[in-house]
């Protein structure tokens, strides 16, 4: 049989019981917008009951545990998801940008091209014009700064994903640290394993820490039995054991000291990880900096290619002062770089060789003490040169090397044939006479009636130094045809160049860096053939109709490209890359979202229902208050009986 | 899913569905505000790059249309100067015709010789013409410098080139658009364009050469036809001997009847005397300003002469053969010039149909389909409308509210 005290303990078991209960229900509604907030419920259990005179006698009601509302899987797949998400939106963020810079009307190169080229008709119709060449030299201006304008902006971007990628790792350092500092909470607080006193609040904290790490990388976390979590990035590198935080760090690129390379800080050194970061913001930034990579070497290439043919065609012109073989703008170098750790004293350069053949790639070139080896680090495409290999060595991609010094093994060297094509490109000229659009040597016939002599010329070689004396070919008899060159730069009727010689000639006739083709039978003595400078024929425009013909040839990408179908495709990738990122960054923003709400329909806080429970707990507060009453009661009728 | 959701994720998810609805619509409002369909590469890259093509091409056109406008002005001019000097060497040939005629005295004849000098001159000038923008029409490309020259010892020079100044006016065809005044005005060839005939001018007879043709296959050669009457009484002979003293042809001489050798025919008439000399040469170059001159100098010789009488009839009748080769040529080089104009005006309608067909395509890869985009915006703003009026009528359902 039960006692009047037994009632009294039983309903203050509820009262207690319910007051705790309560008290989680208004935690739940006060944090209801608290973000990371796990809703916790209170879990009742009836107490073991007690034997009293044969009888089971139930002793009320206690608290088993107050426990956070959550899924593990769900709370790892918000993790995964928050990475991801991280990742494409920081891709896109930066390659839209780009994207509006390189596809801009006022800041497209296609358009400039285009510009310079109109620009070279015009003079083209009118090569003499002192006016339509100026209109040319600006033209040939506003296109090598558009390819500045347009580097410079990649260089910056560059420069800012660097410092960014700096202030990230700094970011990962501080998360990583609280992170184990809430571990060391948790532990002193008695860990997971008390299910009446668990340290919720710093396990919800944690987990938002572990979250917002996951926005800057991607994270595995493994719990241990003390109700710690060890935390671990890129390939399996342990940012937090325990207690303890490790830190990752930027050290300069071993080629490029304003590239920032990502370590892992560990007791016995560095080691390099950036290619081992994945997702987040950090591995986005890392991915990005490679297609930046690709965007300045795609500019360089164009500038690269561009500089060099139109030069190897403007050379062969002359210009409205008569001077040849001048270049029009500055030929881009292929940039190198040694080896931080290099510790032989080789010193390394390169030179373009076939603009068709360049690729947008860099290069390592190392050395194993016995052969060179050119890696190609997009592709990851090595070839082998022979240790013996004479120098400059055509490397076969568009670019030869050369090396002095001899290289240890294990040294190495960083070649990048255009990284820097855009910025180096420069106009050389300083004057629209200066364009050579004429041809330097013309060939004049002054043949008779009954004659079928005709010639033609090419220039074998601009830089010969008489290329512009005044030669005249002459019929000296027509039977037996022979034929005489003579050097008129004296005057008629000259002197000799070689001794007279049957015609036709056994192939052409070859003086001062000309070749001339005579052809036809019979030829009358008399027949004159004159090749003369065109430094009196201003108006002539052999030479830019050839350089008209560059925009529309396929010169570059092995011969299937010509410098706008270049740029279209560089633009064009940068797009793809861009809707890539965007289609990416919708689908791992709807799978986050997904699981987000998966979370709060498990862990997050519904006022209804929070009204509901309190009314509900309300009510057996009451109720257990009622009891004490009827206790009381009960208490009373049995004193006021026996009185 | 369990079907419980979180007061929060109520809010969040209105929020954001809103958030959504707004961007898409603030996007339709800047295609609508630019005309654009796409406003970014990233929106469509493929069309992107479609579109850059499409403008080089367009823009090239655009520039073979400008390079055949300056093409066109060049050759309208050469055309205006080759037509004048058609005229010109039409009048100079009239003149001829009328000079020629017995009736004239010496006076009247040296009319005709000034006025034919004076046409001269004028061709000279058209041939040596300086435009503003292109500098002399008529030398090559050596526009700088006049290129026909009158020599001091008699005679013309021609200095300047014959390089050939083209213009491209699509991609596949380049025009020229200069000419060489050597091929026009130099390079003619005189007589009947196989021969040319004289008649020496040490001749003391009045024989004069009056006709002279092909008849059938000339032998290139420079023939001598020399006549011979070594008594008063006896007939007057010839005999046609080639550049190396080979006899070709004899016989006796007939008043104005044909001596025939080689493919050539030649008419003689008046009286020729012993040892008088005629030539019948091959062609050579004669230019068209040597040609007047020769004509006007043979106008000046006194008619009252019969030797020189003679010898003016026997140079007209030769120079007039040479007029007409130097007219030929310069039709010619006029109808030439027409047919590039005619060219040039088919290629900018060529160049105008691509270029329409090149705004058409860009245009529907690049502009905006207005009805669509607003029907869009419309709807958007009803579905952002919509998601406004229920959040805010389930945000306003909550227990709390209710407990009094």
């Amino acid at each position: 049989m039960g006692t009047t005290g037994d009632v009294f303990r039983t309903a203050l078991s509820g009262l207690s019981s319910f007051q705790r209960a309560i008290h989680t229900t208004s935690n739940n509604v006060a944090n209801a917008a608290t973000e990371g907030y796990t809703r916790q419920r209170t879990e009742l259990v009836s107490n073991v009951p007690v034997n009293v005179a044969g009888f089971s006698l139930s002793q009320g009601v206690r608290v088993a545990s107050v426990s956070r509302v959550h899924d593990e899987f769900i709370d790892r797949q918000i993790l995964n998801y928050t990475s991801r998400f991280n990742h494409a939106e920081t891709i896109l963020d930066r390659t839209s940008r780009l994207d509006e810079i390189m596809a801009n009307e006022h800041s497209n190169l296609s358009i400039s091209i285009q510009n310079f080229f109109d620009s070279m008709q015009d003079t083209s119709t009118n090569a003499i014009s002192s006016p339509v060449r100026q209109v040319l030299l600006d033209d040939a201006k506003m296109f090598v700064e558009q390819f500045h304008t347009l580097t410079k902006h990649l260089d910056d971007t560059r420069f800012l994903v660097n410092n960014e990628i700096k202030a990230l790792t700094v970011e990962v350092n501080e998360l990583a640290g609280a992170i184990a500092e809430v571990n060391n909470a948790i532990i002193a607080a008695g860990g997971i394993n008390d299910a009446t006193r668990l340290p919720n609040d710093l396990l919800d904290q944690r987990d938002q820490l572990v979250r917002e790490l996951s926005e800057l990388v991607n994270v595995n976390t493994f719990e241990t039995n003390d109700g710690a979590i060890n935390v671990f990035i890129g390939n399996g590198q342990n940012l937090v054991l325990g207690v303890r935080a490790s830190t990752i760090a930027t050290r300069q690129n071993a080629y490029d000291a304003t590239d920032a390379e990502i370590v892992f800080r560990t007791s016995t050194g560095e080691a390099l990880v950036t290619s081992m970061i994945t997702g987040g913001k950090l591995g986005g930034l890392v991915e990005f900096r490679s297609d930046l990579t690709n965007a300045q070497n795609s500019l360089g290439r164009i500038a690269t290619g561009f500089a060099y043919s139109f030069n190897a065609q403007h050379r062969q012109g002359m210009d409205l002062d008569g001077n040849v073989n001048v270049d029009a703008f500055s030929e881009p170098v292929p940039q190198t770089a040694a080896n931080a750790n290099n510790t032989g004293g080789a010193s390394l350069t390169a030179a373009v060789t076939d603009i068709s053949k360049l690729t947008t790639s860099d290069y390592t070139l190392s050395y194993d003490g016995a052969n060179y080896t050119l890696l190609d680090l997009k592709t990851k495409a090595a070839t082998t040169i022979p240790g013996a290999a004479a120098f400059p060595y055509d490397t076969g991609l568009g670019f030869s090397v050369t090396l002095t010094g001899t290289m240890n093994a294990g040294d190495s060297f960083m070649i990048q044939p255009t990284r820097r094509g855009a910025h180096l490109v420069d106009l050389a000229l300083t004057d629209g006479r200066q364009f050579a659009l004429a041809a330097p040597v013309r060939v004049e016939t002054d043949i008779n009636l009954n004659s079928a002599l005709s010639a033609s010329m090419t220039v074998a070689d601009v830089s010969d130094p008489n290329l512009l004396v005044p030669v005249d070919i002459r019929i000296t008899s027509d039977a037996p045809p022979q034929y005489g060159v003579y050097d008129v730069s004296g005057g008629l009727p000259g002197t000799l160049l070689a001794p007279i010689a049957a015609y036709p000639p056994a192939g052409p006739i070859t003086f001062n860096g000309w070749e001339v083709t005579l052809t036809g039978t019979p030829v009358v003595a008399g027949d004159t053939i004159s090749i003369r400078s065109n430094e009196d024929a201003r108006s002539n425009n052999e030479n830019a109709l050839k350089l008209i013909d560059l925009q529309t040839t396929d010169l570059m990408d092995n011969g299937t490209a010509s410098y706008q179908d270049l740029y279209s495709g560089l633009v064009s990738n940068i797009g793809v890359r861009a809707r890539e990122a965007d289609t990416s960054r919708d689908a791992q923003e709807g799978l986050l979202n997904h699981v987000m709400a998966k979370r709060e329909s498990v862990s997050g806080v519904n006022l209804d229902e929070e009204a509901a429970n309190m009314l509900k707990f309300q009510q057996m507060y009451q109720a257990s208050s009622r009891l004490i009453t009827t206790a009381n009661l009960m208490f009373e009728t049995l004193l006021n009986a026996v009185r | 899913m369990t079907g419980r959701i979180s007061s929060n994720l109520l809010y969040q998810l209105g929020g954001r569905s809103m958030m959504e609805m707004q961007a898409q619509a603030a996007k339709t409002q800047q295609q609508l505000a630019s005309g654009k369909r796409i406003l970014s590469a990233s929106d469509d890259p493929n069309a992107t790059a479609l579109i850059m093509n499409l403008e080089v091409s367009l823009n090239q056109n655009q520039q073979f249309q400008r390079n055949g406008e300056t093409s066109d002005s060049r050759l309208a001019m050469q055309d205006g100067l080759l037509g004048q000097m058609t005229n010109t060497l039409q009048r100079v040939r009239e003149l001829v015709i009328q000079g020629k005629n017995d009736s004239n005295n010496n006076d009247s004849r040296r009319y005709i010789a000034t006025e034919i000098s004076r046409l001269k001159d004028q061709l000279l000038d058209l041939a040596n013409y300086s435009d503003a923008n292109y500098g002399h029409v008529f030398a090559g490309s050596k526009t700088e410098s006049t290129p026909f020259i009158a020599l001091a010892g008699g005679g013309y020079q021609y200095v300047g080139d014959d390089s050939q100044l083209q213009v491209k006016i699509s991609h596949g065809q380049n025009m020229q658009v200069n000419v060489s005044g050597r091929q026009i005005f130099m390079n003619i060839a005189n007589g009947n364009g196989s021969f040319y005939t004289a008649a020496d001018t040490a001749n003391t007879g009045n024989g004069a050469i009056i006709a002279s043709s092909i008849s059938g296959a000339f032998v290139p050669d420079d023939y001598t036809v020399t006549m011979t009457q070594l008594l008063p009484t006896d007939p007057i002979t010839y005999q046609v001997t080639d550049s190396g003293g080979g006899v070709v042809a004899s016989g006796t001489y007939a008043e104005g009847s044909d001596i025939t050798f080689n493919g050539a025919a030649l008419s003689i008439d008046g009286t020729p005397k012993n040892g008088d000399v005629f030539y019948l040469n091959k062609s050579q170059h004669q230019d068209v300003f040597t040609t007047l001159q020769n004509i006007v100098d043979a106008f000046a010789l006194n008619g009252d002469d019969p030797a020189n009488s003679a010898l003016m009839h026997s140079t007209i009748h030769n120079e007039m053969q040479s007029l007409d080769q130097a007219m030929y040529s310069v039709e010619r080089a006029h109808a030439n010039v027409g047919g590039k104009l005619n060219i040039l005006e088919r290629q900018s309608d060529i160049n105008d149909t691509v270029m329409l067909a090149n705004k058409k395509n860009i245009s529907t890869l690049k502009d905006l389909d207005y009805y669509e985009a607003i029907t869009r915006y419309q709807q958007q703003m009803m579905s952002l409308e919509a998601a406004q009026r229920s959040f805010l009528q389930i945000q306003s359902m909550n227990l709390f509210s209710l407990l009094r």
